[in-house]
Order: C-alpha cells, then sequence, then structure tokens
C-alpha cells in the first residue's frame, strides 16, 4: 500500500478558460459564471482575487466585484470541454474519478508505466495542452495529498512526491485546503491554527467534540492517511430511501419538505466523509398505481442542502403529474462522488464566505490602520469568537441613514482589523 | 525595630512573588496626589462638579482606569451621557471602544447623532446574558480599549450572586491597571450593591421637563446628582440639557 500512488490533474480556472477560448467580447474584464441554480460555478484569476468563489450567490458575487461580466455558463460549451477532458484522462488509465470541472483523479497502479513515470506525466500533460488548456498535476500516495500537490503546483507543472514525504510536505500547507465547512474554518482561523501540521497534531478527542466525525476525517488527511481508492464513475455509488404517504399527497409543499427530511438523513453520512451528490433520482408512484421517473443532475456535485432543494423543486417540475396525487416517492441519490476540490487563492487568505452573510463594500468601514491597538484587539477578538461566536462582536455602520425604521439604518459587520 | 521590619518586608517579597507586585504595596502620597486622567462630559457643569479633589487645575470627568455607574429611568439621558463620553475617547487618535448590548437595544444611528465613529465602536451583543460580565472583564483587560459601555442589567446566571460579586470585584481590579474608562448603565431597579461599592463614581441622572418647540420634542432638561466621587465632592446636583435636531446636543459641547 506504501507504494499506490495517485495523480490529480486540473485545469485552473477552468470554466472560464473554456469561455474565454469560446466567447467573444468578454474583454479583460473578470469573468464570472453561474450554473442554473444561480450559484457561482467559475471564475476566473480576477475575480477570484476580488474574492469570489464557487457557490457563492449572485449577490455575494456582486458585491465583492462589481465589475466583472457575469453570464450563465449555459452558454458557453462547457460540458463539451468537460468531456474532451475526461476522454483524455481515460486514455492514460482505466482507473479514473472526475472531481469537478476540469479536475480528475487517476491511479496509477495498473497503468503499465513502469519506471516511467516522468515521462507518463509528460505525456498526459501534453495531451491535455494539445486541447488549449494549461494544466497542473500532482502526485503521491493519497487523494488528498495529489489534490494539495496539484494545486500548489500551479498551470504547467507536475510535482511528483514519494508518499514518504507526504506528510512533511502537507505540514506546511494552508489548514483550508480542507473541505471543511466555513464555520469550522473561521473557528480553526480563531484559535490560530493556519496550517495542516497544526491542524494534524490537535488532540483527536478535542477535534473529535469540536468538528465531529468529519474534523476528524479531515485531521486524518491532514496527517497524510487518507486510504480512498479512485473509483471510477461507473462504480460510483448510489443512496436511497422511500417515503410514503398514508394518504396520497397534492400539496407540493408538503411533498418537497417530507423529501427534504429524508435527502437530510442521507446527506449527513455523506458529508461526513466529504462525498456529495452527482444527481438526484425521483421515482414516483402516483396514486392511480402508475410510476414516473424523473431526475435531476447537478452541474457540479454537491451535499449542500440550499442546491439539493433546488435540485429536488426541479425533479419534481418535471414529473408528469396528470392531477394525480403522489401515493410514494422513492429519492436516489447517485453519482455519489468526492466533493469536488474547491479552487483556492493561495495568496489572499480570503475569510471563508458563509451562506447569505453578504459583507457590504463600503470603504468607510474600514478600521483605522493602526497599530498596536487594533491589532491587539483583533487577536483579543479571535480568542473570544472561538469561545462565544463570532456574530457577538459587530461593528455598525449607518448603510441606510434615511430609512423611517431607526433600527434599518444601520446594518452590521463583523470586527476585522 | 529593624528586625521587626525586616522580617515584614521579607514576608511583603514573599507576597509580591506569589501573587503579583500590585497585590501589596506601600501607600505613596506622591501617587495619591497625580491626578487621575479623565473623559469629558461635554456637559461642562458636570465636568465642572467632577473636578480631582485636589484641584490642580485640570478638568473633570469621568475618570479612566476606573468605573464610573451612572443609574437613571428609561429616558433619562443615560445612553446619550454614555456616547457623550466615548466621543471624547475617540478624540484620541485611533483610540478604540466598546459598547457591551446585551440587552440588544443599542442603536447606532443614536449614537452617530451623539457624534461617535461608528467605526472605531465594537457593539458586543453576547447570545447568553451571563457572558457579558466575562467579555467585558476581556476586553478590559487587553488593553485595547479608551472606554467600555455597559449597558443593561447583568448576571453570571441564575441563582450566582457570589459569581457576580466576584467578578464585579475582579473587574475592578483589571481596570484599575488599565486606561479604560468603564460605563456601566443601570435602571434604579436593577442596582448591585457590589456595582455600587466597586464604582468609583456614581451618577444618577434624571429627566425633569421636555423642551418643546412648535409642538416639536427639541429634547429635555433635567439633573445629575453625584451620589459618590472617591476622587472629589459628592452630593453635587447638576442641571444639564440636552438637545437634539438631527444631532444630539450637549450643554456644554
Amino acid at each position: 500500500m506504501a507504494n499506490h500512488q495517485v495523480a490529480y490533474l486540473w485545469v485552473p480556472h477552468f470554466g472560464a478558460v473554456v469561455a474565454r477560448q469560446a466567447g467573444h467580447g468578454l474583454g479583460r474584464r473578470p469573468l464570472v459564471l453561474f450554473d442554473e441554480q444561480g450559484r457561482v460555478l467559475a471564475v476566473d484569476p480576477e475575480a477570484l482575487r476580488a474574492g469570489v468563489a464557487e457557490g457563492m450567490t449572485e449577490h455575494q458575487a456582486t458585491a465583492r466585484c462589481p465589475q466583472a461580466v457575469f453570464q450563465a455558463a449555459s452558454r458557453y460549451p462547457i460540458w463539451e470541454a468537460q468531456t474532451a477532458f475526461l476522454g483524455q484522462v481515460r486514455r492514460f488509465t482505466d482507473r479514473w474519478q472526475p472531481a469537478g470541472l476540469g479536475n480528475a483523479y487517476l491511479d496509477m497502479d495498473g497503468t503499465g508505466m513502469g519506471n516511467g513515470l516522468l515521462s507518463w506525466c509528460q505525456s498526459l500533460a501534453g495531451e491535455v495542452r494539445r486541447l488549449g488548456w494549461e494544466p497542473a498535476l500532482g502526485a503521491t500516495g493519497s487523494k488528498f495529498g495529489a489534490s494539495v500537490i496539484g494545486q500548489v503546483a500551479g498551470e504547467n507543472t507536475a510535482l511528483l512526491l514519494v508518499p514518504q514525504a507526504q506528510r512533511s510536505f502537507l505540514a506546511t500547507q494552508p489548514v483550508t485546503f480542507l473541505p471543511l465547512d466555513p464555520d469550522a474554518l473561521t473557528q480553526l482561523r480563531y484559535l490560530g491554527i493556519r496550517t495542516l501540521g497544526q491542524f494534524a497534531r490537535l488532540p483527536a478527542a478535542g477535534v473529535l467534540t469540536r468538528f465531529g466525525t468529519a474534523g476528524r476525517t479531515a485531521q486524518h488527511w491532514a496527517q497524510g492517511l487518507d486510504d480512498r481508492p479512485v473509483v471510477p464513475p461507473w462504480e460510483a455509488l448510489e443512496v436511497s430511501a422511500q417515503v410514503e404517504f398514508e394518504t396520497p399527497l397534492t400539496d407540493r409543499e408538503r411533498l418537497l419538505a417530507a423529501l427534504m427530511r429524508s435527502a437530510e438523513r442521507l446527506l449527513t453520512p455523506l458529508s461526513e466523509r466529504f462525498q456529495a451528490v452527482g444527481r438526484i433520482t425521483l421515482t414516483v408512484t402516483r396514486a392511480d398505481r402508475r410510476i414516473i421517473p424523473a431526475g435531476y443532475t447537478f452541474s457540479q456535485p454537491t451535499a449542500a442542502l440550499g442546491p439539493v432543494r433546488l435540485g429536488l423543486e426541479a425533479a419534481l417540475a418535471r414529473v408528469a403529474w396528470e392531477g394525480q396525487p403522489a401515493a410514494s416517492v422513492t429519492l436516489t441519490f447517485g453519482g455519489i462522488s468526492d466533493a469536488p476540490v474547491r479552487q483556492l487563492t493561495l495568496l489572499d487568505p480570503a475569510a471563508p464566505f458563509g451562506e447569505e452573510t453578504d459583507v457590504i463594500a463600503d470603504s468607510r468601514l474600514q478600521l483605522p490602520s493602526s497599530p498596536s491597538g487594533v491589532q491587539g484587539l483583533k487577536a483579543t477578538l479571535d480568542r473570544l469568537a472561538a469561545r462565544f461566536g463570532s456574530e457577538t462582536f459587530r461593528i455598525a455602520s449607518l448603510t441606510d441613514p434615511d430609512n423611517l425604521l431607526p433600527e434599518r439604518r444601520a446594518s452590521w459587520r463583523s470586527f476585522d482589523g | 525595630m529593624s528586625s521587626r521590619y525586616r522580617k515584614l518586608e521579607a514576608v511583603v517579597n514573599r507576597l509580591q512573588l506569589q501573587h503579583g507586585v500590585h497585590a501589596i504595596r506601600r501607600a505613596s502620597i506622591s501617587e495619591a496626589e497625580a491626578p487621575t486622567p479623565c473623559l469629558s462630559t461635554a456637559f461642562s457643569a458636570l465636568d465642572a462638579a467632577l473636578a480631582d479633589a485636589h484641584g490642580k487645575g485640570e478638568k473633570g470627568g469621568v475618570p479612566r482606569g476606573r468605573i464610573t455607574e451612572i443609574v437613571g429611568p428609561a429616558t433619562s439621558g443615560k445612553v446619550t451621557l454614555a456616547a457623550k463620553v466615548l466621543v471624547a475617547a475617540h478624540r484620541e487618535r485611533n483610540a478604540l471602544a466598546a459598547w457591551l448590548d446585551p440587552s440588544r437595544t443599542c442603536d447606532p444611528d443614536y449614537l452617530h447623532r451623539c457624534g461617535v465613529d461608528l467605526d472605531r465602536l465594537l457593539i458586543v451583543r453576547p447570545e447568553e446574558r451571563s457572558d457579558a460580565l466575562l467579555i467585558a472583564l476581556h476586553l478590559i483587560e487587553s488593553h485595547t480599549l479608551s472606554a467600555l459601555v455597559f449597558d443593561g442589567c447583568f448576571d453570571t446566571g441564575e441563582g450566582s450572586a457570589g459569581e457576580t460579586t466576584g467578578a464585579l470585584e475582579r473587574l475592578a481590579t483589571v481596570v484599575a491597571r488599565t486606561m479604560t474608562a468603564v460605563l456601566f448603565l443601570n435602571e434604579p431597579t436593577t442596582q448591585h450593591q457590589t456595582l455600587a461599592h466597586v464604582a468609583t463614581l456614581r451618577l444618577a441622572i434624571s429627566r425633569e421637563r421636555w423642551l418643546i418647540q412648535q409642538e416639536d420634542v427639541r429634547g429635555y432638561e433635567g439633573h445629575v446628582t453625584v451620589l459618590k466621587n472617591k476622587l472629589g465632592r459628592a452630593g453635587v446636583v447638576v442641571p444639564i440639557r440636552i438637545t437634539f435636531n438631527g444631532t444630539v446636543r450637549a450643554d456644554g459641547l
């Protein structure tokens, strides 16, 4: 097992690169692409530097980068490009796994490369480059390690690391590489945990108490202990649950609420293992005993409740009801894979974003740069926020001073020094 | 005599090693005479009444590194008085202040009208009311605040009057080592005996009449009674006038 090797191949800013290749008149402005749920699907480096990240709402993205071009991803042949990318990947190994747009894991065992590891990497990267993209590649003994190394490598670079050196390499990397939820990353920031090495050294019981099973799994990864296999799409798991109604339901809201309860139960263990769902399949048995299938495929695998709810709504809308109520529904989550690797800007460690906690772009909110006072208070607040919650400490700003209701004249933001 | 003195000195040294140099000290006349730095209340008559007992021409106000309690019923002017102290605190370059708001009644718009620089005011709204005193203690210990206002009643949990007393006594000790002016705003019904004991200054504020101009309320007049003042005269009653027309002005500003 010690010699097991996994490669992570990715094209930085894949969606934006494809859109720029296909689109005309985009100019030099930053580019942000949305999926059909209105969430950011892809960004280019300029938008990323401005603080826009995948998964944000349009409102959040606009607040951070108002000068960007905002467009729907469906306008560009991104999915054809993704198919072409995976077509190249499958030529080099039997076992490969997509990990989001322009990202894939490759199992390097059994590729018959012998000792020609470097030439194998070079020819793989060369094939992708021939399609007009500039890939990066990382290879080591685990999927998490390979993804970190690949992201550190950057465009047109391959970094190959012997599995034994993986832990020491990971120890110096930012803890934000872990796919923890934004709250957990914020807590780590408040606790002064900046690197994977610091996180790896935390007491296991403490991590389990504070961050749950997902935190403990993440700590294993930070320690270089990631034994997840590369799972090809045809071997991807499915989970399902059946919801039966005592009296057939016609109310779409109640039906959706019942499905969401089942979805939560199915998604919780997946989230703890940092897995995500690629598609939803609903098998509806109507009151007249007819069975109607309907489905929805996500543009990027997800385990978040918000997108899943929207996906369920879309799938329910596709069911041919013909005025009949539902007697039972079987909910199946298919295409289960690892959650997509998040592209990070390593130079600007922006605070993780919340669901709808917008930061108001207002330069007046900036505190005067000072010196020890602000920095000293910030250090104290980081410590206190870990204990009492970051929402406890706020700065107010009069963003709507003419509002008739005094309580609506101010908005709040966290103290960020 | 000298051997007894040496013995006492050895005991003092041991105690200072164990509990810190501040735990036991010789009283110093020069230290006692040094004027206590103050923040102006913006009410000139009140500042004059609070001037240091030792004179020296120092302007009076709310003392820094001490606890001040302002007691008064609703709409008597407690928040306005505290806000004006924050304005004085913010006159220092890069000075920061905090407003503890466990009851979540703080109105940033009103503070802004009083002249408070909101960008340099940290508003703290703990989820549990009982956390407020502890947070105040930590913030003051950071030595980064010029002033801290604690608006509303406080406690450290159910049935823990002893804990609250202990926390207030510790707060007084910590505040004394800093340059932070700490103000507690209390209703007459929520006064705390220990707070009254540890406070250097206690002011009772009350409203007497509204100032009405062309059927609009343009302010009010009231008076402040100095209930306790460890640094000067107590028992003084000072008339005050607060007027508002877009901005809130205090008499003497």
